[in-house]
């Protein structure tokens, strides 16, 4: 029975990649600790955080990988009490906890389509910490802990289910 | 390296002027443009009845759900639909999670989906 693992990942600017990332995460999640939906929202998440990334840090669109000698890296922690990765960068910083609130519905009527990847990770994870250190990296850790209750207290410590992150949906 | 798949295939409904489209696989931010060139195909061709049967549907991030959301308007504007049919645990837990389940109408089979229209 596997609580602990830690792996480490480097990854290309290319979405293709995102496959496999989440492979690698459902396997560190392994199958003990957290059931199978919730194991797939929380590999969403990183997928959400590492697309994100590659959109908005670098410029990645589909299909057309970006040529950079830095890579995204991600490291990826298990253990009995939580799930952690960071995920680091030297693209362009963006703070996620500074996104704005979104309306589905308002962005339904308007046909946009932005946003929702944050959303996500804010409404999946019980923490998200960002940090820019000029002209080094950009440093993204996503949080899940095993227990629900401690999660939803982090989560609400932190502001997570109230500051932007609300959904309006009507 | 993993590369997880995704495919689609159009059925058009001669009787009541629907599209099924068939989805299969991951739907990603690598592969939701070809979602999104393939809705822009029908509405170009005049199809705004849109059936989408999500039963093959593995996963679903958000550039995949945000191309239902992007296109949902103008179907509604030229008198068609967006229906979502048959989404796996997977692809219904994100759509709940972001309100998709609230605003999309989504039905668990072909005859539901077509008495939307």
């Amino acid at each position: 029975m596997v609580m602990n693992a830690h792996r480490e990942l480097t990854v290309p600017l290319d979405t293709s990649y995102l496959s496999q990332i989440r492979k690698e995460v459902m396997e560190v999640l392994g199958t003990e600790l957290f059931e199978p939906v919730k194991a797939n929202l929380i590999a969403l998440a990183v997928d959400e955080a590492v697309a994100n990334i590659m959109e908005h840090a670098y410029g990645v669109k589909p299909g057309k990988a970006v040529q950079d000698a830095e890579n995204i890296i991600l490291v990826l922690d298990l253990t009995p009490e939580r799930f952690a990765v960071t995920i680091r960068d030297n693209g362009a910083g963006f703070d996620p906890r500074e996104a704005p609130a979104v309306d589905v519905k308002e962005q339904v009527k308007a046909g946009r389509k932005g946003g929702l990847g944050i959303f996500l990770i804010r409404r999946i994870m019980d923490e998200v910490n960002y940090t820019s250190k000029e002209n080094t990296h950009n440093e993204l850790q996503l949080v899940k802990y095993v227990d629900e209750a401690a999660g939803k207290a982090k989560s609400r410590e932190l502001g997570l289910e109230t500051n932007g992150g609300a959904l309006s949906v009507g | 390296m993993v590369k997880d798949e995704f495919r689609i295939e159009k059925e058009i409904l001669p009787d009541k002027g629907v599209v099924l489209v068939h989805l299969a696989g991951y739907l990603d931010a690598h592969t939701f443009e070809r979602l999104e060139e393939a809705i822009a195909d029908l509405f170009a061709k005049g199809h705004y009845k849109l059936v989408v049967d999500l039963s093959q549907v593995e996963y679903i991030s958000s550039a995949g759900a945000g191309v239902f959301i992007g296109t949902l308007s103008e179907a509604h504007e030229h008198n068609g639909n967006i229906v979502l049919m048959n989404p796996t645990a997977n692809v219904r837990e994100v759509f709940d999670l972001l309100g998709l389940t609230q605003i999309f109408q989504v039905v668990d089979d072909c005859p539901a989906a077509l008495a939307v229209f």
